[in-house]
């Protein structure tokens, strides 16, 4: 297991128009390994991940400041095309929300639109090649080109991780991706973070703390835009520092 | 006059009988407080007064008939009927005259029958008119004393009268809805005979299938007059070129107001854009005429070097598609808008640029929606009359060229119900059946557009 810190978060402070969202973050995250963001609602867990691959770009009223680096390159640098950031940082969301088009055509999708793939048949191995990874391929095998509105909420989450991961990107983020989920869907999508972690970067919000002990090394408790605590995921559980850590954890806050 | 003294009689009889049914319940009933009271009053005038009202209104208008039929054709008996009708019809006149004005005018003087004559049937027929109407005062205020007593006397006093007003209150509801369902159905039922009418005249395959219009010969060939094919062929060809134009303009906007436009510039924009659906089209229409025909012919002869008609189907099409526009951008907008915006971000998550996002994902999703859009654009232009009327020719040609002048189904009923005409002339009635025609052409297109339009909304709710 590597050491290398791919991801370092520096004082960072996050605003929504005049009202502040997240105050002063610090945090590093392991290369190949999963690290979980636990906190009550409303705490800036999701707004710090979707800080991580620009997306709050797209709000209008968003800023920021401090410094987020991956792989040494700053991420807010105004050099820096978001678009390559993000097929580098790929992102799983809370809903399930494939694209309107066929199974196939949601994996192909970024293979297409970046250009990773001109051969026709390169493609279908690609495309198959993910959803295999993710468990698909098999329970898909007749439906590759039915729409993919037709799939259960668990296979809909699976195949957008498999379109996420047919961009080979190097962080996978994650936005409580079991939320909408039932315990047998979530168990699977949880067996699959653990084999993709071999790979790639993988950082997930989290409501549920036993998912978080679960399934991740690293965790960070955030509250009210805090990050309170930032430990190994066995620690935090088992021997949290600070008060409100424990409180959130044994059920007394939240 | 008359219409007012009926009203005042009828309000005194219900206030009447409204406070006779409070005393009777304030006997009857201990509980003094009782909400119960004035639904019972309202209960039992209702009962009263709505069978004599109706026998009112249906005895009044016999007794009239009746005086008529038997009073003024006696007087007239050894006339001839059309005369008979011509003095009936004068007398009525007169008779009105006299109510109004108190002076007995003779509008139309008629052959053989003096005019002294005619005022003293009009007095007399007045006369009798008064009578009968007095007589049916008496009659209802008898009758509604008679139910009013029987109501009381049948009547279970501990039943629940609020909510006997509230069913009553339903069922008057009921009738004013079904009464504009059926006056709908009367009007396509009336323009379905008078077409019938029409095509025991006219074969239907040749109206149908037939290339020539021209109804001014329907007097020496009416069956090879009515051929609707150049109308429908220049209907259809000016409506294209109008949901052509506004389709690319509208949709357009439309992604440019949901996607790039900031929501508060757009709360601005997306009205502005749909008050131009509120112009009256006749402002199209002679904006089409004067200013942008003229504009057209200069253009194409200049810059094109072709000649065009002032009254091409280019000219009409292009501003009735301006007049489409906010049609098609505004559902456009409203579906693109639609999409969750999980779409959006699953799609700026995987990397996509914006164009890319909106023309591989977000158009195709709303496509459904887009094309039921168009569809409804389609089924505007091919009803919209005014534009046509003052922009298109009144020559059937049937031809596709843009440049030529072509006519319209709206173009053509407009020409054949103008001025005086006979009520049963094929040419009248081909009106009809034109009228039929752009019913069911609609219809069929509104059906599908929004059956496309809602399945489109369901699917992401």
């Amino acid at each position: 297991m590597s050491e290398n810190k791919k991801i370092i978060v520096k004082d960072v402070n996050a605003f929504y128009g005049a009202k502040q969202a997240l105050f002063d973050v610090n945090l590093h995250v392991l290369e190949k390994e999963v690290t979980a963001f636990i906190g009550p609602s409303g705490c800036g867990k999701s707004t710090f991940l979707r800080c991580l691959n620009r997306m709050n770009d797209l709000i209008d009223i968003f800023s920021m400041n401090g410094s987020i680096t991956i792989d040494g390159v700053e991420v807010n640098s105004p050099t820096l095309d978001p678009v390559e950031l993000r097929m580098k940082v790929g992102m799983v969301f809370q809903k399930p929300n494939p694209f309107p088009k066929s199974i196939f055509e949601n994996v192909a999708y970024g293979l297409k639109i970046h250009g990773l793939t001109s051969n026709k048949k390169e493609l279908e191995e690609i495309v198959k090649d993910c959803l295999e990874r993710v468990g698909l391929l098999d329970e898909i095998k007749d439906r590759l080109h039915d729409s993919a509105f037709g799939l259960s909420g668990g296979q809909q989450q699976r195949l957008c991780i498999a379109r996420t991961i047919a961009i080979n990107p190097e962080i996978i983020l994650m936005d409580e991706p079991c939320s909408a989920l039932d315990p047998i869907a979530t168990a699977k999508i949880e067996n699959l973070i653990g084999e993709l972690s071999a790979k790639y970067t993988i950082i997930i919000v989290t409501h549920s703390m036993q998912q978080a002990a679960r399934i991740s090394k690293h965790t960070a408790f955030f509250h009210l835009g805090k990050l309170i605590e930032f430990d190994e995921t066995t620690k935090i559980f088992s021997n949290p520092k600070n008060k409100k850590t424990e409180d959130y954890i044994t059920g007394r806050i939240g | 006059m008359y219409l007012l003294i009926i009203a005042v009689i009828f309000v005194v009889l219900a206030g009447l009988v409204y406070y006779f049914a409070t005393k009777v319940m304030r006997s009857r009933q201990t509980d003094k407080m009782s909400k119960n009271y004035s639904y019972f009053a309202v209960y039992v005038a209702t009962w009263t007064l709505l069978p004599s009202f109706i026998i009112f209104f249906i005895g009044s208008q016999f007794s009239n008939n009746l005086i008529q039929k038997t009073f003024l054709s006696n007087a007239f008996a050894d006339k001839s009927e059309i005369v008979r009708e011509v003095a009936t019809r004068e007398v009525l006149a007169i008779a009105g005259s006299i109510q109004k004005t108190g002076a007995a005018t003779v509008s139309n003087s008629i052959d053989g029958i003096a005019d002294s004559y005619l005022i003293g049937l009009a007095q007399q027929y007045l006369h009798y008119s008064n009578l009968s109407l007095l007589g049916f005062i008496v009659f209802i205020t008898l009758l509604i004393s008679l139910t009013f007593f029987i109501i009381i006397k049948k009547i279970n006093f501990n039943s629940n009268f609020q909510r006997k007003i509230e069913k009553f209150v339903k069922n008057i509801l009921l009738l004013f809805t079904s009464i504009a369902v059926l006056t709908t159905i009367g009007i396509v039922a009336s323009l379905l005979f008078e077409t019938l009418k029409f095509f025991k005249e006219v074969s239907i395959i040749k109206f149908l299938f037939g290339t020539t219009w021209a109804p001014e010969n329907a007097d020496f060939d009416p069956d090879n007059s009515f051929g609707i094919i150049p109308l429908l062929s220049g209907t259809f060809l000016i409506a294209f070129i109008s949901v052509f134009i506004a389709s690319g303009f509208g949709i357009a906007s439309a992604v440019y107001m949901s996607e790039y436009m900031s929501k508060r510039m757009r709360k601005i924009v997306k009205p502005i854009i749909e008050i131009l659906a509120g112009i009256p089209s006749i402002i199209y229409g002679f904006f089409a005429a004067l200013t942008f025909a003229p504009f057209l012919v200069g253009l194409m002869s200049s810059v094109f070097n072709l000649s065009i008609s002032s009254e091409s189907a280019l000219n009409a099409g292009i501003v009735m598609g301006v007049m489409i526009i906010p049609l098609i951008s505004s559902i456009s907008d409203d579906i693109l808008t639609a999409i969750p915006s999980s779409m959006r971000e699953g799609a700026m998550g995987m990397g996509s640029m914006k164009n890319e996002m909106i023309r591989k994902i977000l158009l195709p999703a709303a496509l459904p929606g887009i094309i039921g859009s168009i569809l409804l654009g389609i089924s505007r232009a091919v009803g919209e009359t005014m534009i046509v009327v003052m922009a298109a020719s009144l020559a059937a040609n049937l031809t596709f060229n843009p440049l030529e002048p072509v006519t319209t189904i709206t173009t053509q009923i407009v020409m054949l119900v103008q001025g005086d005409q006979e009520f049963n002339s094929p040419k009248t009635l081909s009106a009809f059946a034109l009228g039929f025609v752009l019913l069911i052409l609609t219809l069929l297109l509104n059906i599908i557009a929004i059956q496309i339009v809602n399945r489109y909304r369901r699917k992401y709710q």
